[in-house]
């Protein structure tokens, strides 16, 4: 086909701005998608003058063309998009782009809007084009690289025409999103995008540090299409200050080094374009040969894994391997699985291994939500830890960036299965040198199976680069001749050209003081070249390792990072006993140990919790209302306490230390939850079991949960007087199931008797009264 | 439509965020005034702020504003009241990124204490960027009235829609969701009322319950 041979070794010019222009013949508040019904000759016309100019590609008027911003005008998604096809085809172009763009709503986590919404939107307008002649698909203008998975996706899935993604950047180099251009460029090229490239954002010579990350790594063909600068303006119009001349220059370079389609956004016009044409012309564009590099990504952050570097994955969040997962995901306690994530990322984790299999419990379910969930909060690249396909794409469907596989293996199942999951969305694999044989006993066998790997991944068109060896550490105690032998074969593997990676804790399962033969095992596995250790970041001992081989394999330049962390390290620590004044002034780690030190001296921890941390809360608590403390004072003191308490549950179950469960919520169509997570953390400090929801939350999910939980008090959040509606709502069809539980409202335009006319039977003015209440209602009941 | 991002003047004061964290003298450690730094430093970091504006010439009817040469109008009440002097209006939309809320996000699940003060240093500071805005405009030598949101008494906050597309708010980054907040959360919109008579006498508020302030 003569538009692949053009995309790939030739050049392809796009036209320049239209929803810019278009805007001038419809007022403000009409979309000039619409013109393509009411105006087609406008349309034609400005189309006609992009093909005049030179464009080898004109883009249809159909970039808002979707259901949501098309509501209330009175035209469908069809009629619009096979309108603005046509008129585009009218031109007398070579090729016309569908021109796709954002969906106008953030998606989850920062938003609201779900991923799946966004795919169905997408493939609405996807639909709506087939048949329509259209020979390409343009996702353009994406600030959210999530929702330009979500689009791609649908590009993908709902017809066979060549999908192009550009996404937008600012001057710090970033997205609205907080995207950089090597995580967009990592993660569109892992999704199979045909094109990859900036439009829109800046003007050409401000987006020279990005294109110049796309120039270096890309193996795909670039596409870019700049705004002529910034908008100025006076009173009357926006003048673009980048001029024609001005533009081209810097265009015509970047084609020299292999930009090869390019056109133009915001502030071009055909005379650009028709300049530009004439520029590239006689030019003879370099030959482009991209880096080769392994990289994972977030949806804001990329990991390259560099030859001369070392890498940590932390393996702590792993239901297999630890109870409290299994328990915390048994009971829907995300906030401890979040809260080990937060933890080995503080401790100098790079990636994340997620493992959520669980007896009894539905395995891609879960996962799924583990994934979204850990992405709201943390980002760090992520390890889809599962051996379930349907978990791992489930899983990998919804992850925002390019995520490691862990894992497949040599045999031909497994790799039947996994490899087409990684190739359609993108990842790096781990694949265990292990097949339908077993695990072999010897180093050279285990070669053999790599190599079988990267050349079964390379018939998927998988490049190696994205493939990861484990030679597998098995347990010492039940194979002792084997531990060596895995060493070994980790410089066979790496003849190769590929990374490895080992899961280094496995070497001691079942024997005493693991951390010890964790260490040594992990030091000679470094030393044999392993790139990707598998351990606990929150190991001392693992995590020193660590820093010091990298100090030794000259990666810490000038080891500033080993001295800056090992100047921090306070000398010996004296317990101070004063429990009570360390909580008050709220230092934290004081009071964990502090709290440490009595459980060692068989100070019973609930004569802890009565002796010292509620008379301190309670000083703290009275000193606030008096206003001699403040907010800060009262979430630092809450904090220390809640620190001494974390040390107390890993003694006692966390039923024996309730004080009573308490279900939290803000309710649905609000999003401000800070008044709700300052409630939850003082109930917490006074041993009350939070069952927290988050923010959002509709009336029936409140109701499962108290239905579940066997919950007696419910506290509901609403900061807007538009959601108390909502809420009123929400107890209502809790009443309505007649549960028998309390329930206590707050929020700032809330007062006592607005709480009595919704139906609440509390309402609390700050998270202090909610305490009191919380205090009542239990009283009563126990 | 005037759009800019550049607030290199705009810095957040130790003392002012002690205010609006409710501080009324009582005794601060060292340690709580270095968190406060820290804090401050932090969130200065992080802000990415940006903001649009234009002006439109409206028509008062008895129900509605209308934006004159579109279909758009702004409902409520209130909004009636605030420009009943006013031929033309400033419509303004500000924000200070996704970053800072998945910051605050972060420090929610982090420290409380941390993520109490960081939501302070963004209020305040989305406060001096409106108040920038209404400088410079102050500057142009428009006269004024005080800056009015939806979401307030009389001014139903289904007009985010009609505000946002009146401003083409996206070339922000700043969005509605379907019950009409805004995204990212430390965001506002208002809209100022330009007045042909002394400005000090539009001033009150006297639509909401901030009555007489």
């Amino acid at each position: 086909m003569a538009f692949f041979e053009k995309m790939l070794n030739g050049s392809l010019l796009f036209d320049g701005a239209m929803g810019t222009l278009l805007q001038k013949h419809v007022v403000a508040g009409v979309m000039p998608e619409t013109l393509n019904v009411t105006c087609p000759e406008v349309v034609i016309d400005l189309h006609k003058q992009y093909v005049a100019a030179g464009s080898d590609i004109v883009t249809a008027n159909t970039f808002g063309a979707n259901e949501l911003k098309l509501r209330g005008s009175g035209y469908s998604v069809e009629s619009i998009v096979s309108a603005g096809v046509k008129n585009a085809k009218k031109s007398g172009a070579k090729y016309v782009a569908l021109a796709i763009g954002p969906t106008g709503q953030m998606l989850e986590p920062m938003g609201t809007f779900k991923f799946e919404e966004a795919y169905n939107l997408f493939k609405t307008q996807i639909v709506a084009a087939n048949n329509c002649g259209a020979d390409l698909v343009l996702i353009e203008t994406m600030s959210d690289l999530y929702e330009a998975k979500a689009a791609i996706l649908a590009a993908k899935e709902n017809s066979d025409l060549p999908v192009f993604c550009t996404m937008t950047f600012q001057q710090n180099l970033r997205t609205f999103m907080g995207c950089d251009a090597l995580t967009a460029l990592v993660t569109l090229e892992g999704l199979n995008v045909d094109a990859i490239g900036v439009n829109c954002s800046l003007g050409p010579k401000q987006l020279v540090p990005i294109v110049e990350v796309f120039i270096k790594y890309c193996k795909k063909p670039i596409i870019l299409q700049p705004n002529a600068g910034l908008p100025k303006h006076n009173r009357h119009d926006i003048l673009y200050e980048v001029t024609a001349q001005e533009y081209v220059q810097c265009m015509a370079d970047f084609f020299r080094k292999g930009v090869n389609i390019l056109g133009g956004c915001c502030g071009t016009t055909p005379q650009y374009i028709s300049l530009l044409k004439k520029a590239i012309t006689n030019i003879k564009p370099e030959k482009r040969t991209p880096c080769a590099i392994t990289a994972a990504s977030s949806g804001t952050k990329t990991v390259v894994l560099k030859d001369e570097g070392v890498y940590v994955v932390g393996e702590r969040i792993n239901a297999v391997a630890k109870k409290e997962i299994r328990d915390a995901l048994k009971t829907d306690n995300f906030t401890y699985v979040l809260s080990e994530a937060v933890d080995q990322m503080k401790a100098g984790a790079d990636i994340l291994d997620v493992n959520c299999s669980l007896l009894d419990v539905d395995e891609a379910k879960t996962l799924t939500h583990v994934i979204k969930t850990l992405q709201s909060i943390v980002d760090l690249p992520l390890q889809i830890d599962s051996t379930d396909p349907v978990a791992v794409e489930k899983a990998i469907r919804v992850y925002n960036g390019k995520p490691v596989i862990n894992s497949v293996n040599g045999s031909k199942k497994s790799m039947e299965k996994i490899f087409p999951i990684a190739k359609k969305y993108g990842a790096l694999i781990v694949g265990l040198t292990l097949d339908e044989q077993g695990i072999p006993k010897t180093a050279k066998e285990r070669f053999n199976i790599a190599q079988k790997i990267i050349n079964t991944a390379n018939s998927y068109d998988i490049s190696k680069d994205d493939i990861l060896i484990d030679c597998l550490a098995l347990a010492v105690s039940a194979e002792q001749q084997q531990a060596m032998e895995t060493l070994k074969a980790i410089p066979l593997v790496k003849t190769l050209d590929v990374k490895t990676v080992l899961g280094i804790s496995n070497i001691s399962f079942g024997l005493p003081e693991r951390e010890f033969l964790n260490s040594v095992y992990l030091s000679v596995a470094l030393s044999k070249g392993l790139d990707v250790p598998i351990v606990d970041p929150l190991s001392h001992i693992t995590m020193n390792t660590i820093k010091a081989f990298r100090v030794l394999n000259n990666e810490d330049a000038n080891i500033i990072q080993y001295i800056v962390n090992f100047s921090d390290v306070p000398k010996s620590l004296t317990v101070e006993t004063n429990l009570m004044n360390l909580i008050l002034e709220g230092q934290k780690e004081k009071v964990a140990q502090t709290v440490n030190q009595l459980l060692i001296s068989e100070i019973k921890p609930l004569d802890i919790i009565d002796n010292y941390f509620t008379p301190a809360l309670n000083v703290v608590g009275e000193q606030y209302e008096r206003g001699e403390l403040f907010l800060p004072h009262l979430m630092r003191s809450a904090e220390a306490v809640k620190a001494g308490f974390q040390i107390i549950q890993s003694s006692m179950s966390t039923s024996a230390l309730s004080k009573g469960k308490i279900l939290v919520a803000t309710v649905k169509g609000d999003i401000h939850d800070i008044g709700k997570n300052i409630a939850k953390i003082l109930l917490e400090t006074y041993g009350y079991e939070i069952i927290d929801l988050g923010r959002d939350v509709p009336p029936e999910t409140i109701i499962q949960n108290v239905k579940t939980h066997n919950i007696k008090l419910v506290g509901l959040s609403a900061l807007m007087t538009t959601t108390i509606p909502a809420m009123k709502e929400t107890i209502e069809k809790l009443r309505n199931e007649n549960l028998l539980c309390t329930i206590m409202v707050g929020g700032a335009v809330l007062n006592n008797e607005y709480a009595k006319s919704i139906g609440a039977d509390y309402f609390a003015h700050d998270a202090l009264e909610g305490i009191k209440i919380a205090n009542q209602v239990f009283k009563k009941q126990n | 439509m005037l759009c800019g991002k550049i607030f290199m003047d705009i810095t957040l004061d130790k003392l002012e965020i002690l205010w609006c964290l409710g501080y009324k003298k009582q005794v601060i450690d060292d340690a709580f005034e270095s968190l406060i730094d820290a804090m401050i430093e932090k969130f200065m970091q992080t802000v990415n702020p940006r903001y649009v504006f234009e002006i439109f010439d409206i028509i008062l009817t008895n129900h509605e504003v209308e934006i004159k040469n579109c279909g758009l109008k702004l409902t409520g009440k209130g909004i009636l009241e605030h420009l009943k002097n006013n031929k033309k209006c400033i419509v303004l939309a500000a924000t200070l990124g996704v970053e800072v809320d998945s910051v605050l996000k972060f420090l929610q699940m982090t420290s409380m204490t941390q993520a109490v003060i960081f939501d302070v240093c963004a209020t305040v500071y989305i406060e001096k960027v409106c108040s920038f805005i209404e400088a410079e405009l102050k500057m142009l030598g428009y006269n004024m009235t005080f800056r009015y949101s939806p979401g307030y008494n009389g001014f139903p906050i289904e007009n985010q829609k009609v505000i946002l597309t009146l401003v083409d708010a996206q070339k922000i980054g700043l969005i509605f969701n379907e019950n009409f907040l805004l995204m990212p959360q430390k965001s506002v919109t208002a809209v100022i009322g330009i007045t042909e008579f002394n400005a000090s006498e539009n001033q009150k508020c006297v639509v909401c319950k901030l009555q007489g302030n």
